[in-house]
């Protein structure tokens, strides 16, 4: 059962890795920081560890799809992330194929 | 917060300089925010030991900032993994058996077989290990510099030949005795007749193949690989009696010819290379040709007239060792002979392929000047 567990996980990981920047994508809708948006994943069912999320983070700023700022927040400075404009539009391109791919899975699966 | 702060100091080291004061100070509000929540759930500060814990879970300093740095995070990605395999699987495989070639002639030719294996030993050994670190050492340098190597996306059906080395294993290697011998037709799998062309492999695939050899040999001549041989009196144990050639020094002789070698092995390895890359339109390969026999036939032509070979080698030279041979009734087969034929094969193929380089460059305005060479 441990390889067949080893093997589950592994396509399981692959499965999520696309989903988890659309989510990231969504979840930024609205301004949130770090640890809020990691939270909020979690309790949508997509647990993201902050060594994955943070670079995630840094990586879709470079590419122009979030604008980010510091703020004082409890006595301690945070970084906030929201959607850029670019973002917004990006959003809904990625959703339409989101949607698509699950409609032909859909036929797929139940025919 | 010594500990985090040790973490936090430890991690910004390994940071791109530009960006090391921003990520640090996002790596420390999560680092906090997680403690206070932790702390939250226990009601109580965490012990030093709960702290790197979840230090620990964060992740090593190593792979978190190399999280945060682009660019490629392998030696050898997946584009190019199978051609370094190849590559290194046909260099080592030419290092065993010339390594095992020499064990069983100094076994045989007397020496203590345990030492003999030694030799043979650390000789694989070594060159195996400067093999794989060259072949990688040039995959890294192709990825990081982006260069593209054009057989990758223009390969062809007809240049795969040189691969039906890489799936041999015993069962192959029969078939092909098999072949040779005419004994019985080839296995279903192993039969690739249809693929045969007139001219033998295609031009990428001897290219490739020709590549990887003229490495090892370059590698050998500049001392970086060991095959065992000490002299010519090794050739003693596989029959070949090297007579007065023996007291050459082959040291100085090395020396002598040490840079033109060189030269000729850069040339070869050039073309191979362009041809791999499908950069070498055919009159430039026809200029290589030219340019290469040229210098082989000049390298042949020393060797005959003016190097300490030469009174040997030469046919008033043979006709004294043959002689010799007859005086002293020996069995073993004399070297000069030997060396006479190789080197006079190889003038004609140099001849040959100075007139085969003049006639690509001839043809190439008349034809289609296409950069695969058909």
């Amino acid at each position: 059962m441990g390889a067949e567990g080893d093997l589950y996980e592994s396509l399981r990981m692959e499965l999520r890795r696309g989903s988890l920047t659309l989510g990231v994508l969504v979840r930024l809708r609205e301004e949130r920081y770090g640890y809020t948006l990691r939270q909020a994943l979690a309790a949508d069912g997509l647990e993201m560890e902050e060594s994955t999320l943070y670079p995630l983070l840094r990586r879709l700023e470079t590419q122009g799809l979030l604008l980010s700022e510091w703020r004082e927040e409890d006595r301690r400075k945070k970084r906030f992330y929201r959607l850029s404009p670019d973002g917004v539009a990006m959003l809904e391109r990625l959703l339409d194929e989101w949607r698509r791919i699950s409609a032909s899975l859909d036929k797929i699966i139940e025919p | 917060m010594t500990l985090v702060e040790d973490y936090l100091r430890i991690v910004a080291l390994l940071l791109p300089k530009g960006q090391r004061d921003d990520i640090v100070a996002e790596l420390r509000d999560t680092v906090l925010t997680r403690i206070e929540a932790r702390e939250s759930e226990l009601d109580r500060p965490l012990t030093e030991v709960e702290t790197e814990a979840l230090l620990r879970e964060v992740g090593h300093p190593l792979v978190v900032a190399a999280r945060y740095r682009g660019g490629a995070q392998q030696v050898v990605g997946p584009t190019l993994y199978p051609y370094w395999a190849f590559g290194v699987k046909i260099a080592v495989t030419i290092q065993l058996a010339l390594s095992a070639l020499v064990f069983v002639v100094h076994a045989f030719s007397g020496g203590d077989v345990a030492t003999a294996f030694g030799h043979a030993f650390y000789a694989a050994f070594d060159g195996i290990i400067t093999v794989v670190g060259f072949a990688t050492l040039a995959v890294w340098f192709i990825e990081r510099q982006r260069v593209r190597v054009d057989y990758l996306d223009r390969w062809r059906v007809r240049d795969l030949r040189v691969l039906e080395f890489a799936a041999w294993d015993l069962d192959a290697f029969g078939d092909w005795i098999a072949r040779l011998t005419h004994r019985r037709s080839a296995t279903p799998a192993n039969d690739l007749s249809p693929y045969r062309a007139s001219r033998g492999r295609e031009r990428a695939g001897r290219a490739l193949g020709g590549l990887v050899g003229c490495c090892v040999t370059l590698l050998w001549w500049v001392g970086a690989l060991h095959f065992g041989f000490t002299g010519l009196n090794d050739l003693r144990g596989m029959g070949i009696d090297p007579g007065p050639l023996a007291q050459i020094d082959l040291i100085h002789f090395k020396a002598v010819l040490f840079w033109p070698v060189l030269a000729y092995l850069a040339l070869v390895i050039s073309r191979y290379l362009l041809v791999v890359v499908g950069a070498l339109s055919t009159m430039a390969e026809g200029l290589f040709y030219v340019a290469s026999g040229a210098a082989l036939l000049a390298l042949v032509t020393w060797i005959w007239r003016a190097s300490p070979f030469g009174p040997f080698v030469r046919l008033d030279g043979l006709a004294a060792a043959v002689k010799l041979m007859d005086q002293h009734h020996s069995a073993d087969v004399l070297l000069a002979p030997l060396l006479s034929v190789g080197l006079i094969c190889t003038a004609l193929g140099a001849l040959g392929g100075i007139v085969h380089g003049l006639w690509l460059v001839v043809r190439s305005p008349l034809g289609e000047r296409d950069f695969d060479g058909r």
